[in-house]
């Protein structure tokens, strides 16, 4: 398991995607840790595949009304399930991205998956505690995972 | 009356990207991957492209190369969330003329193309 220092770059990255689309409201709770990465999934989820140094996942993961309210503010209104993912796999794709830069060669970044509901149990990252974010957005709920350990 | 095509595989972004624009929209043509890119290229030459590097069936930086070989005098400004040197140099050496961070602001945005626009 990483130390909890390790994963601010994570936060900070995911702070400045909702600062720059002008979400001033949100708030970014105290990290806690789980064992279980299925039990704080929601709707959503885009999957961050971490290797190098470390390994394990990032997962982004999102109610479909956090997903809508994300859209609206994009300015549209279609809420379909093509457009939905579509808004998830952005920001999972801009955090994959934005954190690559600040961590450096230590971490190699895969380009993220979206999955609907429960993932499969061989895709999550076993034997290590997961940092669980959670993120509110106008009571609107969503929460960043970060289940990494050092090699 | 310039033209401007904008590539990214994201719908959302592509329409965030159309928005911020404050020329006249029917000049603005869109291409969900590289091969697509190249099929607009062609036909609709336009004078500034902006482009996702992150796309299935050919990334950004391969259709970079292929858009100068179309138009040496296109302009082209990665809009990408992969922002480090190396990326950032490389499609530099490919014939990008910019680079705009993702996530951006709709005046970092404007700033970029009017930038662009002015040369």
């Amino acid at each position: 398991m990483v130390a909890v220092d390790d994963i601010k770059p994570f936060i900070d990255c995911l702070e400045n995607y909702f600062i720059k689309r002008s979400f001033n409201e949100l708030a970014i709770e105290t990290p806690y840790l789980t064992d279980s990465v299925n039990s704080v999934l929601s709707d959503y989820t885009g999957i961050i595949a971490i290797t190098g140094e470390y390994s394990g996942n990032v997962y982004f993961t999102a109610s479909r009304s956090f997903l809508e309210r994300l859209i609206t503010a994009h300015g549209q209104s279609d809420f379909s399930e093509k457009l939905t993912r579509d808004m998830v796999g952005e920001i999972t794709n801009t955090l994959s991205g934005n954190s690559r830069k600040k961590l450096g060669s230590r971490f190699e970044i895969s380009v993220p998956d979206v999955i609907e509901g429960d993932i499969d149990e061989d895709v999550i990252t076993h034997g290590v505690h997961s940092y669980v974010v959670p993120i509110t957005l106008a009571k609107e709920k969503a929460v960043m995972i970060v289940s990494v350990m050092k090699i | 009356m310039k033209k401007f095509l904008i590539v990214d595989d994201s719908e959302i972004i592509r329409t965030q990207i159309k928005q911020c624009f404050d020329y006249d929209h029917k000049y603005i043509y869109v291409a969900k991957n590289g091969a697509d890119a190249l099929e607009k290229m062609r036909v609709v030459k336009p004078d500034i492209v902006t482009m996702d590097l992150t796309m299935p069936k050919m990334d950004g930086v391969e259709c970079i190369s292929k858009l100068v070989d179309i138009d040496p005098d296109v302009k082209i400004l990665v809009i990408s969330a992969l922002s480090d040197d190396a990326t950032c140099l490389d499609a530099l050496k490919r014939g990008a003329s910019g680079f705009l961070d993702k996530p951006f602001t709709e005046q970092e945005l404007r700033d970029a193309i009017d930038i662009l626009a002015e040369d």
